[in-house]
């Protein structure tokens, strides 16, 4: 899902944060990040 | 771009399926001489019917000067007790009701907005922050926000404060995909 990121800058460094998305799939991406954080970490070769 | 004499300049986006322009749209300058630097001709279909820039209401408190692909650039004459809502409405009736309308004041504010966001340092941490992310780096990621820094959007709760929020981006790390700068 394309998400966008409104920043706001103070004193040289990220002061706010928004994203900016579809909400109405936000629910499928809930889905997968909890799919992909139960699968057990794959140890790299 | 000076300010209109007298009035204020609003410009109004429009229902692209509500009016087609037939003339391109050319350069406008605002002084008291605005009215002979338009063209006299610029017709649109609009929902009703065809219109014709430059356009005074009946009582004067209004003037279209110019309706491009988009956009309407309109002069209200504010006076005391008086509204302003004439134009609203008529535009509504003109051009549909998908429009938000700005003055020239805020245009000029967004436009000063973006030249903030593209010096030399803040593009520097934008393009930081949007490596960080990427990479997964979340410490270096951290170290890149104000200690009072927001996060909002996501979900109904907003968090508060550096450590939370790289925290909360530690736990989308999983589906970030990849991040650019567009």
């Amino acid at each position: 899902m394309l998400t966008g990121e409104f920043l706001t800058v103070e004193d040289g460094r990220v002061r706010k944060i928004t994203l900016l998305f579809d909400w109405r799939r936000w629910p499928e991406v809930l889905q997968e990040l909890e799919r992909r954080t139960a699968q057990p970490a794959v140890a790299d070769a | 771009m000076p300010h209109a004499p007298g009035g204020v300049l609003m410009m109004r986006q429009l229902n692209r399926a509500a009016g087609t322009p037939d003339a391109a749209p050319r350069p406008m300058r605002l002084s008291r001489r605005t009215r002979s630097d338009v063209p006299d001709h610029i017709a649109v279909r609009a929902a009703g019917g065809a219109f014709r820039a430059p356009y005074t209401s009946p009582d004067t408190d209004f003037t279209i000067l110019r309706v491009t692909d988009g956009a309407v650039f309109s002069i209200v004459t504010v006076a005391e007790g008086k509204r302003s809502s004439g134009v609203m409405s008529f535009l509504e009736r003109q051009f549909g009701s998908e429009q938000t309308t700005r003055t020239w004041n805020t245009v000029q504010r967004v436009l000063q907005a973006g030249k903030v966001a593209t010096s030399a340092p803040t593009w520097a941490l934008v393009t930081e922050y949007v490596q960080a992310v990427g990479e997964r780096r979340f410490d270096r990621f951290e170290a890149l926000l104000h200690p009072g820094v927001g996060f909002g959007g996501a979900t109904a709760d907003e968090l508060r404060g550096a450590p939370a929020v790289a925290e909360g981006f530690r736990r989308l790390g999983p589906i970030i995909a990849r991040n650019d700068i567009r």
